[in-house]
């Protein structure tokens, strides 16, 4: 097992690349401006400031001065800064309690200057310090609490550097997950503001890179980090290449080029050493000591280590330390030493728990277990093994690997869709507003297509209906006009014989009255056969002189009588002509025909409600009874032909016309029930 | 007594006339009868006849020509015809008499009432001018004959505005202002002035569809006559109303 020290790079370390020669424009300008005045305050801060990563002595003493100077001059906002100056230089000597006081002076300054960008700054300043003394969750605390602030001043830059962090921390912490989940979040940030030639994504990148080698995702670790050293050596920032050398190393020896690796880490070394940085020489020492255990070279390997041990002491680094003492363990316990293993494991798991480090208190637990088995310690061996998979359940599960996978994914498709968003905000609205408009246009093509076809369907059903009752009508109504038309040669046969009796009787004049009669009531009913309905005036007008020939026929004679009802406008009130004449002449014929004496005829028209009228004929004839079958065999044509036409006209105007043939003690009553139709509708 | 000529080119015709007027002998003295229109002519001029009953289909040629080749048009005329429903229309246009074959007694006792109580011949010329003059022209331009109380009064139909009901008699409301009453009823005009463009908007009103300026959608509806007269259009004949005045 293999614990390698990696360089996880802080935006914050961004600012270090201070110019040499922007130093030496500075400290001239310093040496011409004596007065402690602005002019000198400015000085002496910008200087404190580039001091920091060159020589952080020297820096603290500008920066006194400064804060001299700037509480002489009461700027508050100077003082604040030359204390946050301070806190960056005493960090880089290793001084992190005095960075953490010089943080807070120039937080409470900020604080009650209400200025929450700068003050969100100091958190992340402190998280750093605590990120330096291994407490991540501290540091963590601190981050998230920037982030927010950051948040709320809306600045992405620095949200991502945050995030950024905090994927440092959670590595440490060993939440692989959530940390994989900030660094994508932070690179995607980048993404969006095109900001992906900057150190602030080559440092992101570098990191992911670094969590991707944790994950033995080499190859996309590989990307990464080639993305990262590119950028680095764009921008000549050479702390930046030596950790992408040393992360690089880390990768060619896990995949066992072990000369490659050490390549790298010397290249590292080289240049930490040039810029006097012991963590990034004790990291490169410690990588090579690795190296070195595994090609078996223990004494080369212990004495890098010893170096590495050496510098991490003086810096506090008790993750690093942990993973130095866990190597040496190894060293010594390969080389037979296994007390001095047992006691090096023991040191690396104490730390690795002040450090809060999972995964080496589990690689510690089981390094301890090994030399215990070793010394035949079994007891506690098996203490130490349990207690290392209980731990190692917790960060190393499948379902957390499982969740990686998924992580990832959901951030690349994040990722995706964010620069979609940003990118491309204006056409996706331009989109949808285009998509709007053509759905608008479909629905409303569909709608009004819709409605259009509605229409013509019910156009069409409407006109076949319509077309369909026209010819209905047509039909009944030349049917009605045929039934019309049938009356009249049944008529004229009886008409005929009775003339023919006159003549044969030798009865001229009679004859020829009889003759002119007929031809006049002819004419009549000629003339209204071509309407369905006339008025009762004139349907009345036919029947007397219907009556008028029939009583000149009857040897007997009869009497008759129309009576309408004086409610009845006889010129507006509407009847199907004809209706009466069959039930009349059945009642002449076989009713009063067949008496000895003299009959009576009486034909009333009656309003029976307001819809209805009653047209009833009443003679004081023989009866149907008394009627012989052949005789109402013969009546049966007038009267069937009269039941059919009330049939067509039930159904052709729905009306519910009906005949009522009734059988009186003396006599035949007949009543047509008609439906009551005005000729002209009263409109008052 | 009248003296009558009877033209007519079937004997059988001529003869049941001359049964029927000799049932009146003290009001026909019939000097002659006539079988063709020449023949008919020459005996009108040279005989002057108060009254000829006049056949409407003589041969090949038309009771109208007789009176078109007459000389003097000072004597009355009853139109026989056995069915001809032209004819009956421009009869009844130029309000002249007519008796329809076989002739029935009645309506022959009811023609010979209303010669009897007839005052002049000088209405017997415009009814015959109107009738000739309808058979000449165009459908279009017809004009009526109108007995009233004292005249004949002769109309282009299309001064005729409207006609509205009066019980029995019929007012007549002309594009001159003025107003006539005829003695027939409404639906003797209805029958006459039906083809003629007009319609019965009512059961009391016949308007002439070319003059009616506006119709409203009121309840009840009202046709705007060109004299800015309302008249009540019924709602039963509002459609058929509608449709006529959309075919103008």
């Amino acid at each position: 097992m293999f614990k390698k020290i990696s360089y996880l790079c802080f935006l914050f370390s961004a600012v270090l690349v201070a110019q040499q020669r922007e130093i030496d424009s500075l400290e001239n300008q310093l040496v011409n401006t004596k007065l402690a005045d602005s002019t000198r305050l400015n000085l002496l801060t910008d200087l404190g400031y580039y001091y920091y990563s060159i020589n952080a002595k020297k820096g603290l003493k500008v920066l006194d001065e400064a804060i001299t100077i700037a509480k002489n001059l009461k700027n508050a906002d100077k003082e604040a800064r030359a204390y946050q100056y301070k806190g960056h230089n005493y960090s880089t000597i290793g001084n992190d309690s005095m960075a953490l006081v010089m943080y807070d002076k120039a937080g409470e300054i900020y604080k009650s200057a209400n200025n929450y960008n700068k003050q969100a700054r100091l958190i992340y300043n402190k998280g750093l310090i605590y990120f330096n003394k291994s407490n991540y969750v501290k540091a963590n605390k601190c981050n998230i609490e920037a982030f927010e602030a950051f948040k709320k001043a809306n600045d992405s830059v620095l949200m991502a550097k945050m995030l950024n962090s905090m994927g440092i921390n959670y590595m440490y912490l060993s939440d692989y997950p959530s940390s994989l989940s900030k660094y994508l979040e932070a690179l995607s940030i980048y993404k969006n503001l095109k900001d992906t030639l900057s150190l602030d994504y080559a440092n992101a990148s570098q990191n992911l890179a670094i969590l991707y080698t944790k994950l033995k995702t080499y190859n996309k670790a590989l990307v990464y980090h080639e993305k990262a050293s590119k950028i680095y050596q764009t921008l000549n920032y050479k702390y930046g290449l030596a950790n992408s050398y040393n992360n690089i190393g880390n990768i060619y020896d896990y995949l066992k080029q072990q000369q490659k690796a050490i390549d790298n880490y010397q290249k590292s070394y080289g240049i930490m050493q040039k810029s006097d940085n012991k963590l990034g020489m004790a990291n490169a020492l410690t990588n090579i000591g690795i190296v070195n255990v595994g090609l078996k070279n223990y004494n080369k390997a212990l004495t890098n280590f010893n170096e590495a041990k050496a510098l991490y002491e003086t810096i506090g680094n008790t993750n690093n330390l942990a993973i130095v003492y866990e190597y040496m363990g190894e060293s010594y316990l390969n080389t037979n030493g296994l007390l001095k293993a047992k006691n090096h494991y023991q040191q690396a798991y104490n730390l690795a728990k002040k450090a809060q480090s999972l995964s080496l208190q589990v690689s510690a637990l089981e390094a301890l277990a090994t030399v215990n088995k070793q010394l035949k310690n079994y007891k506690k061996a098996y203490n130490y093994i349990n207690e290392a998979v209980k731990l190692k359940d917790s960060f190393n599960s499948i379902e957390k690997k499982e969740e990686l996978v998924r992580l990832e994914e959901k951030y690349k498709y994040q990722n995706e869709k964010n620069i979609l968003e940003n990118n491309h905000k204006q056409e996706q609205l331009l989109f949808a507003n285009e998509l709007k408009r053509q759905k608008f246009i479909k629905t409303t093509y569909l709608a009004g297509g819709g409605i259009i076809l509605c229409f013509i369907v019910g156009l069409m059903v409407f006109y076949k209906k319509k077309r369909d009752a026209d010819f209905n009508t047509k039909v009944a109504t030349t049917e009605l006009k045929a039934l019309r038309a049938q009356m009249n040669p049944h008529f004229i046969f009886n008409t005929l014989n009775a003339i023919n009796n006159y003549v044969v009787s030798n009865k001229v004049d009679d004859a020829s009255n009889y003759l002119t009669k007929f031809s006049k009531l002819m004419r009549q009913t000629l003339e209204v056969s071509m309407y369905e309905n006339i008025t009762i005036e004139e349907d009345v007008k036919l029947l007397e002189s219907y009556l008028d020939i029939e009583k000149k026929r009857i040897p007997n004679g009869f009497i008759y009588e129309i009576i309408i009802d004086d409610s009845i406008d006889k010129s507006n009130v509407l009847v199907p002509s004809m209706i009466m004449q069959p039930f009349v002449e059945n009642s002449i014929w076989h009713g009063i025909s067949k008496l000895n004496g003299s009959g009576v005829i009486t034909i009333q028209i009656k309003k029976i409600n307001n819809k209805q009228l009653c047209y009833s004929v009443d003679d004081n004839g023989v009866g149907i009874t008394n009627t012989n079958k052949m005789n109402t065999e013969h009546t049966s044509l007038g009267i069937k032909i009269t039941n059919d036409r009330i049939s067509v006209l039930n159904k052709t105007k729905n009306i519910k016309a009906k005949v009522n043939i009734i059988n009186k003690s003396l006599g035949t009553r007949v009543e047509v029930i008609l439906p009551f139709q005005l000729a002209y509708l009263n409109n008052d | 007594m009248i003296n009558t000529l009877i033209i007519d080119d079937e004997q059988h015709c001529i003869d049941a006339l001359l049964k029927l007027t000799s049932k009146y002998s003290d009001v026909f003295n019939v000097v002659k009868t006539c079988t063709n229109v020449t023949n008919a002519v020459e005996t009108t001029n040279a005989l002057n006849p108060d009254l000829v009953f006049l056949d409407v289909e003589i041969n090949n040629q038309t009771g109208f020509e007789y009176l078109q080749q007459v000389k003097h048009l000072n004597f009355m005329v009853v139109f026989t015809t056995a069915y001809s429903k032209y004819a009956v229309k421009a009869f009844k246009f130029a309000a002249l008499h007519y008796l329809l074959k076989p002739i029935d007694f009645d309506d022959f006792d009811e023609v010979v009432n209303r010669l009897k109580s007839q005052k002049t011949t000088e209405d017997v010329n415009k009814k015959i001018d109107t009738l000739l003059y309808n058979l000449k022209e165009d459908t279009t331009k017809k004009r009526i004959s109108i007995n009233t109380a004292n005249e004949c009064v002769v109309l282009n139909v299309s001064n005729i505005i409207y006609c509205e009901a009066k019980v029995n008699y019929t007012d007549i409301y002309i594009d001159n202002g003025k107003k006539i009453t005829s003695s027939k009823t409404l639906k003797r005009f209805e029958e006459i002035l039906l083809e003629s463009g007009f319609y019965r908007v009512s059961q009391s009103c016949l308007v002439n569809l070319s003059h009616v300026k506006k119709y409203t959608k009121t309840k009840p509806p009202y046709a705007v006559m060109s004299n800015a007269v309302k008249v009540k259009v019924s709602l039963s004949s509002k459609e058929g109303f509608l449709k006529q005045l959309l075919n103008l």
